[in-house]
């Protein structure tokens, strides 16, 4: 028996003894059938793993339908081939299983033995494999249930590469003829190996033989005269890097079992960079051991990682802008626009300071110290305001600052600026968002003008997030849908109504917003009209950032109302024993169905009489009807189109834009408004709206609490 | 009996640190600590230590220099390159006859570091 097919013999039936533990009856080989493999199609069905690396191969566990029937207790007498073949999803699992386990054992021995191997999925086969003609072997397994074939097949080819295999090949005494085949198949080794391989003498120069993929790796013409070429030009890297290879190479050879390898591996001046075809090469190191642990050789396995590197830094930048934006127009939503301006201000100082720093790569450990401080405080600003993506690239810029400035020699490190390098791109990079940040700022909200409509103007891309917000609530919801349909339990269908609770959430911002932008509104409007006035906020929570609109817009034209025409001067609140300041509040209460907005204030009220009058003048009520309206007919009315009961146009309302806008405001989310006012004493505007539409989370919450 | 190692590194706080893992770690006799090259060659010729584990960067005198001064004059010392340079420095000590190198930053606390030294220690005797 030859040393390879007795290393097959040794490893099948290490897996087969394997799978006999795994279907729990004992069970004799039939060593006989070892490298002897022809697959027995009579079994009629399989799973096989494959496994690829510095060999390929196969091993496979096969049976009949009937066997496996058997074996799983699911056989009965009287079973016909439609009754097997619907069993094939149990057969499937059990063979896999039967397969993992054996072939999960055996493992550590195949990967110790040939060096890395990645094996692939199991696969189940039904009808006939086709084996091609390559060293393997067979053990049939019996019992009083039937027969199970167990095949390990080795692809061979390339398997010189190992040397480790050749020891095991030559410790299990390995038969001349083998040997040279072995020899012969160096060659076709070097046709498959999927990188560039070459081996490299003491000069830094290429051997003859080389894996027929290197000159595409190194971006060279596939007849370029490779043998003789030194290593750094092969790998298209600047010249600068030959003496220090050489060196490199030179104590390599000479102290080979002086010094450690991975020692001095990472001295190599060669490295992973882009090369002067433009291409992204990794090279890497392999020591070529002789029999006697002597080096043979060098070898360098060569990688063209272009591509790889260029997707992968895509993908990062692609995902990290995408992040940043939606981080960003979240926050400009939540900050008031003088924070966003003052943190803008300060975190481009901070830049511009490490910048400048930068610029004159000064190695004084006094800079570094300055530009790690500026950089600190960034990140901690950052942090501070909840820009995450901002702080991390701080912190990343902190890292680098704190190797150098750790380093117990920084002043000889860094010698050809590459850290420096990185450190400033990365403080471009910061700078970059910095200034989107502004950018965006800028289409979010104009600040101090137009105050009202600051929350109300977005940029299409918030609209696309909310929307997508909506999506992924909604679609979640449909999962939940279903599976109530379908009887899932009620844990599952609770968890699902949560997520999509917490989707639905991201849309709500908190009311505090509305509070204090409706506070500046009163500030200034009270201010413009000569009267005095401030504002309180009652109750909380979160709202629907789109209702938020709605409701800033409506809230802005009644306090603009109400401090027009419902707010008296200080002298009139004085002589009618008020208070010089008049308070305008906005309570928020909720319960299971609806949203109250109870917007007012503690003026002179409305006054009926003339609410009467206009409605007459424009035509809105008969003059009969109108004298006989109630209170409640009359306060209704001045939500219809076209009324105002202001004489004189007024600086903030009355532009022809009445309580009616509001009204249909409102109604477009399916609320109403109505208002009720006590003469002398003030008046209010009750807004509902249905609380699945102000604040979406609650229509699934609804749902978990249920 | 233990080996004993002669320590150098002008950062006192790494020196101890180099100290306690090769104490309690490996079992060695600590018999210096150099804080310079001139102090390297000097407690060498006093101590004969079985190994010596030098920086590189230092005032007065460099690890490079002191690395060719004491094998020099024992030709048989066994020294292991401890430091945050790279490139041709650290290739030239090897050339000239020390027999391993460690890279700072030094990560005691990583285990894997910690195994990588010992290995490169143990390498050094064999």
């Amino acid at each position: 028996m030859t040393a390879l097919t007795e290393y097959v013999r040794t490893f099948a039936n290490n897996v087969c003894g394997n799978v006999r533990d795994m279907v729990g009856c004992e069970m004799t080989a039939d060593e006989s059938s070892v490298c002897q493999a022809k697959f027995n199609p009579d079994r009629g069905m399989a799973v096989m793993i494959h496994f690829t690396g510095a060999i390929q191969g196969e091993y496979a566990v096969s049976m009949t339908e009937e066997v496996a029937a058997k074996m799983i207790g699911a056989w009965s007498d009287g079973m016909g081939p439609d009754d097997l073949r619907s069993m094939r999803g149990d057969f499937g699992g059990f063979l896999k299983e039967a397969l993992n386990t054996s072939v999960g054992q055996a493992i550590p021995g195949l990967e110790r033995d040939f060096d890395a191997l990645t094996f692939l999925p199991p696969v189940v086969i039904y009808g006939e494999l086709e084996y091609p003609e390559v060293p393997s072997g067979k053990i049939t397994l019996k019992n009083e249930l039937g027969e199970v074939d167990c095949y390990f097949v080795l692809n061979m080819m390339g398997l010189e590469l190992g040397e480790r295999l050749q020891a095991v090949i030559q410790a299990l005494g390995e038969s001349a003829r083998e040997a040279s085949a072995a020899k012969r198949s160096v060659s076709s080794m070097l046709e498959a190996f999927p990188a560039g391989l070459v081996s490299v003498d003491r000069h830094g120069k290429i051997r003859p033989g080389y894996g027929r993929k290197t000159p595409d790796t190194v971006g060279l013409e596939r007849d370029a005269a490779i043998p003789g070429m030194h290593v750094v030009e092969l790998l298209g890297y600047g010249e600068d890097l030959v003496s220090g290879t050489d060196k490199w190479l030179e104590v390599v050879y000479d102290k080979w079992g002086v010094i450690p390898f991975k020692d001095i591996v990472g001295l190599s001046p060669i490295a992973e960079s882009i090369n002067a075809r433009g291409l992204v090469v990794r090279p890497e190191w392999v020591p070529l051991l002789a029999d006697d642990g002597k080096l043979d050789g060098l070898m360098l396995m060569i990688e063209d990682v272009t591509e790889k590197r260029r997707v992968e830094s895509e993908m990062k930048k692609l995902s990290r802008l995408h992040e940043e934006n939606m981080e960003l127009m979240g926050q400009i939503v939540n900050l008031e626009p003088d924070e966003i301006q003052d943190f803008v201000y300060d975190s481009s100082g901070l830049l511009k300071e490490a910048e400048n720093i930068v610029e004159t790569a000064n190695r004084d450990r006094k800079f570094i110290d300055t530009l790690y401080r500026a950089v600190h405080t960034l990140k901690g600003n950052s942090g501070q305001f909840q820009f995450k993506g901002l702080q991390h690239m701080a912190m990343e810029i902190e890292n680098d600052i704190a190797k150098l400035r750790d380093q117990q020699e920084w002043e000889s490190v860094d010698e050809d600026g590459s850290e420096f390098k990185k450190i400033r791109e990365g403080i471009e990079e910061a700078g970059g968002y910095v200034r989107r940040l502004e950018e965006l700022r800028g289409k979010l909200g104009q600040r101090d003008e137009k105050l009202d409509e600051k929350v109300v103007r977005s940029t299409p891309a918030v609209m696309t997030q909310l929307s997508d917000i909506e999506g992924v609530a909604a679609s979640v919801w449909g999962i939940h849908q279903a599976g109530k349909s379908l009887g899932w339990n009620p844990a599952t269908l609770s968890m699902l109504a949560s997520a999509a609770a917490s989707a639905a959430a991201l849309r709500e911002v908190d009311l505090a917003r509305l509070g204090r932008t409706l506070q500046s509104v009163v500030t200034k409007t009270a201010q413009r009209l000569g009267k005095k006035a401030s504002f309180a906020l009652a109750g909380g929570g979160t709202i629907d950032v789109e209702v938020l609109r709605v409701l800033h817009r409506c809230l802005v034209h009644l306090v603009n109302n109400s401090l027009d025409h419902g707010l008296e001067t200080p002298q009139e609140r004085i002589a009618s024993g008020k208070l010089e300041t008049g308070l305008v509040t906005l309570e928020c209460r909720r319960d299971r169905q609806e949203l109250e907005l109870v917007f007012s204030d503690d003026g002179r009220g409305i006054d009926l009489e003339a609410v009467r009058r206009k409605a007459i003048e424009k035509g809105l009520l008969e003059e009969a009807a109108a004298s006989s309206a109630s209170e409640e007919k009359l306060l209704d009315v001045m939500f219809l189109p076209g009324f105002s009961t202001r004489e004189k146009v007024g600086e903030f309302s009355g532009r022809g834009v009445g309580l009616d806008m509001v009204k249909d405001a409102l109604a477009s989310l399916g609320g109403t408004i109505h208002t009720r006012t006590v003469s002398g004493k003030g008046s209010a505007f009750v807004m509902r709206l249905p609380l699945a539409a102000a604040i979406p989370s609650t229509r699934y919450l609804m749902e978990v609490d249920a | 009996m233990p080996k004993s190692v002669l320590i150098v590194d002008d950062s006192s706080f790494l020196s101890k640190q180099i100290a306690e893992f090769f104490t309690s770690q490996l079992g060695f006799q600590v018999v210096g600590i150099g804080k310079d090259g001139n102090e390297a060659v000097e407690l060498y010729r006093k101590h004969k230590p079985d190994l010596v584990t030098m920086d590189l960067t230092m005032p007065n005198k460099d690890g490079k220099t002191a690395i060719h001064e004491i094998l020099t004059e024992f030709p048989e010392a066994r020294i292991m390159v401890i430091s945050a340079v790279k490139g041709n420095t650290v290739l030239e000590c090897l050339n000239r006859g020390a027999k391993g190198y460690i890279e700072k930053p030094l990560k005691f606390s990583d285990p894997l570091f910690v195994e990588d030294f010992k290995q490169s220690v143990d390498e050094v005797f064999n």
